[in-house]
């Protein structure tokens, strides 16, 4: 049973007067219970216009209580609101300023209602001044241990003002609901792949719509439970007379377990996902949420869509414009071993999308930003003394994922504007930042990996051998001690300190043994012709031990840690003399060992993300060999 | 309807929970340095740690000097340019800067609530009125108690001096007569057995003192 309730306040005793709110309510209501867009039941939902504090409570209370209970539920409130003492406050025709608490419905009399009713699915949307503080109150409303037991919704919210902002009433109505509609009702497009819309989805979309306008709709949710409840996809062609509910009921039950299973951590990462996040905190929940369904592609395809809608969109909230982007990598690198079946394939193709174009984006930004402020790429988060270790590896990832985006977009002009940006970064970097492009870490190497295997794909070769040149000094300089690429951050400093004086003697723990790096650079020096110059400056590196790992299969590469495969390992000075020797002792069945492209992509993106495991096959691609001179 | 809001500064790729574990690490390795700093002056036996804010208060001992929380600051700058060009002298400069404010500000926050508290009592000498340096300490070691351990081991007191004062101090009482050397062994002989003699006072107001034979 799926109940609506609906809200409109034009008018009130104690605040100025709306135009437009009651006509907002009665659109949504009328849409939303049309069966081709809602299917709310009609006997169930209720519309009030400019209701009373105590009629509001006693309709809402009929709805929710009654048997049979809703399954989904969807509040919608449109009219004045406001903040007060950190709760948000909707306010209805009697509702007083000086007893919001008596007079006023509060987000949380509300949550507690829907906390007792439990349906399995809450959707909640207000068009309201201020409306971005109810944030405050989902923070302490949401906790894992109110709404992650067995039975108790998933829930997802749309707020079209945020706090300090005034949502924007025309005679046709509020803006925020105009541009819900025309989602709902197919005039706006959402996406085409799914039967259903999500809240949290047509918040994405709401985002990039009212931007422009000054509002920015503050969207929250986790809508995991289920297919989406809100409303149906019109966009959605193959079968736009399958009824919502039908979609509802056919929805496989066992990733119900999973999600409540692994509750905590989801609300834990979803808080954490727009301010300080811990990428690999994010895989292991990724990871724990989806394994189960390994089995069954169809359902994982779909747990992976929806902690995705879920999760990009809290992505993008985030300080770090490349949130999004590892975001998405992680969701479809979670994939990578069921890769091959065309439910997951199609997943893994939809992610790999996300994550281009937000990868796109974060770079239109970084070059913005390094042209007009050359220090754009250090971080204000930590000291800046934190930055000597971090940047370094920063530089790592920025053209490593450049590189990426050049492997992964498939459309020529998609391509070639992400090798345009993949030189333009390379050059900025060159031009501000080559007193850091330093080998620093073997955390690095999957990043200059990328970026050197780019550089020769391009043809870029002139920055290509001075990255690759800068490195191998460095290298040479720091006698081949990189730190470990796991270096827990509390010992950076120590690492860099030992490294200053070149004294490891209390710090050997923290050197890395053998190296990833050193294998990566003398790969390079084949491609850009800087074999007998390295070779020159070898011996300085007698004894150093380096090594490259190759798995059995590529479609293993997102694990943790990976079976089997080998660890090849070279020394310098007992195998390895010169450059030359390291190409002729790469094993033969690995020279051509190009994988099939979604799995190249997910393994790439697996490197960069995992950084303990480097893409081999980028040398040995044709492109690659090519770019030689 | 508000204007669009100015773009938060991006922080691209920052580890902001490595960064964090960096510079806390920044901050125990300066924790470090600034116990070394305060051990040149105080027995870190005897160095006691703020558990809240507020001033020291002794209600049973009214006369002891009573002290509270001070704030000590240092502030160091950090060009970019060193940063990015991954200079890493830098965290010796800015740790040997921060160490020296540090050092700079407790031994003048020491000496000046040594000297209020000696100014306070008139136990204060003033050494150009007195003649010599050597005569001056003799009567400074005249004012001040020197202090006995629970075991009787008695401890003179420590001598804090600028290096020229110092320097005036020895060559003074290089060149003393002996007269001035009996004066000297006397008086300490008389401080010793007055810290012995207020040890075992102070030992008698337990009910008891030592396990019985």
């Amino acid at each position: 049973m799926r109940a609506l309730f609906v809200v409109g306040c034009n008018a009130y005793e104690h605040a100025s007067q709306l135009a437009g709110a009651e006509t907002d309510a009665q659109r949504i209501y009328d849409a939303l219970l049309r069966p081709e867009v809602g299917e709310y039941d009609v006997d169930r939902s209720r519309l009030l216009l400019s209701p009373t504090y105590e009629s509001l409570r006693k309709t809402l209370a009929d709805v929710l209580f009654q048997d049979p209970s809703p399954e989904t539920f969807t509040f919608f409130f449109a009219g004045h609101g406001s903040v007060t003492a950190g709760a948000f406050y909707m306010w209805v025709r009697d509702s007083n300023p000086r007893s919001l608490s008596m007079s006023a419905i509060s987000l949380a009399d509300v949550f507690r209602n829907i906390s007792e009713a439990a349906p399995l699915q809450s959707n909640f949307i207000i068009d309201a001044c201020e409306s971005g503080g109810l944030i405050e109150d989902l923070g302490v409303l949401l906790k894992p241990g109110l709404l992650g037991n067995a039975g108790t919704p998933g829930l997802t919210l749309l707020a079209t003002a945020a706090q300090d902002q005034v949502a924007e009433e025309i005679p046709a109505g509020g803006v925020g609901t105009m541009a819900l509609l025309d989602c709902i009702e197919g005039r706006n497009f959402v996406q085409d792949h799914k039967s259903t819309l999500d809240l949290v989805e047509i918040g994405a979309v709401l985002s990039e719509r009212l931007a422009p306008k000054g509002q920015n709709p503050v969207v929250w949710g986790l809508n995991l439970y289920g297919a989406s409840g809100f409303c149906k996809n019109p966009r959605f062609g193959s079968d736009p007379a399958s009824p919502l509910r039908r979609a509802l009921q056919t929805w496989p039950v066992e990733g119900n377990a999973v999600i409540t299973h692994n509750y905590d951590a989801l609300w834990s990462t979803y808080s954490a996902i727009g301010g300080v996040w811990d990428s690999k905190a994010f895989a292991r929940v990724v990871r724990a949420v989806l394994q189960p369904a390994a089995d069954n592609p169809e359902m994982l395809a779909s747990l992976a869509d929806r902690v995705a809608v879920t999760f990009l969109q809290r992505a993008k909230q985030a300080r770090d414009p490349f949130r999004a982007t590892e975001v998405a990598a992680i969701l479809a690198v979670a994939l990578l071993s069921s890769s091959g079946q065309a439910p997951i394939d199609q997943a893994a193709q939809r992610l790999l999308a996300d994550m281009s174009r937000s990868l796109h984006a974060a770079q239109v930004a970084l070059i913005d930003d390094l042209v007009f402020d050359k220090f754009a790429l250090l971080s204000d988060h930590g000291g800046p003394l934190s930055e000597l270790h971090e940047l370094p590896l920063r530089l790592a990832k920025v053209l490593g994922w450049a590189g990426a985006a050049t492997l992964i977009f498939r459309d020529d002009s998609s391509k070639q504007r992400s090798e345009d940006q993949f030189a333009e970064l390379t050059k900025l970097v060159l031009e501000h930042y080559s007193g850091s492009l330093i080998a620093l870490s073997d955390a690095q190497t999957s990043g200059w990996c990328i970026a050197l295997t780019t550089c020769a794909r391009l043809g870029l070769r002139e920055e290509g051998e001075q990255i690759a040149g800068l490195l191998f000094n460095s290298l040479v300089q720091c006698e081949g001690k990189l730190a470990r690429g796991d270096l827990p951050r509390d010992r950076a400093l120590e690492y860099l300190l030992a490294r200053k004086e070149s004294e490891f003697s209390h710090s050997r723990d923290l050197v890395a043994r053998p190296i990833d790096l050193m294998t990566v650079l003398l790969r390079s020096a084949e491609l850009f012709d800087l074999e007998n110059i390295f070779d020159e400056s070898l011996w300085k590196l007698d004894g150093l031990a380096f090594t490259a790992y190759l798995p059995t299969d590529y479609k293993n590469f997102g694990a943790p840690t990976m079976e089997g495969g080998t660890n090849l390992v070279w020394t310098i000075g007992f195998d390895i003399f010169k450059s030359a020797e390291l190409r002729a002792s790469w094993p033969v069945e690995w020279r051509t060992s190009q994988q099939p492209q979604m799995i190249a992509e997910l393994s790439v993106l697996a490197s960069l993300l995992y950084r303990d495991r480097q893409p081999w096959f980028l040398f040995d691609s044709e492109q690659a060999r090519d770019g030689r001179v | 309807m508000t204007a669009p809001k100015v773009r938060r500064r991006a922080n691209y790729f920052s580890d902001e929970v490595g960064e964090e574990d960096y510079q806390r690490s920044f901050t125990k390795l300066l924790a470090q340095v600034q116990e070394l700093i305060v051990g040149k002056y105080l027995n870190p036996e005897k160095t006691h740690r703020f558990k809240h804010g507020g001033d020291w208060a002794h209600p049973a001992a009214p006369e002891a000097v009573v002290g509270g929380m001070r704030e000590h600051s240092s502030e160091a700058v950090v060009p970019f340019d060193k940063i990015v060009g991954h200079d890493l002298t830098v965290i010796d400069r800015i740790i040997a800067k921060m160490a020296e404010d540090m050092e700079r500000q407790f031994a003048q926050m020491m000496y000046a609530t040594v000297s209020a508290a000696a100014a306070e009592a008139g136990n204060t000498v003033d050494g150009k009125s007195v003649g010599s340096p050597r005569e001056a300490w003799l009567q400074a070691l005249e004012k001040v108690w020197f202090a006995s351990d629970k075991f009787g081991n008695v401890t003179p007191p420590e001598v804090h001096m600028s290096p020229e004062d110092g320097a005036k101090l020895r060559q003074s009482l290089a060149e003393a007569p002996p007269e001035f050397k009996q004066r000297f062994e006397q008086l300490d002989a008389q401080k010793r057995a007055e810290a012995i003699e207020r040890e075992f006072q102070r030992k008698a107001r337990f009910v008891r003192y030592g396990d019985a034979e």
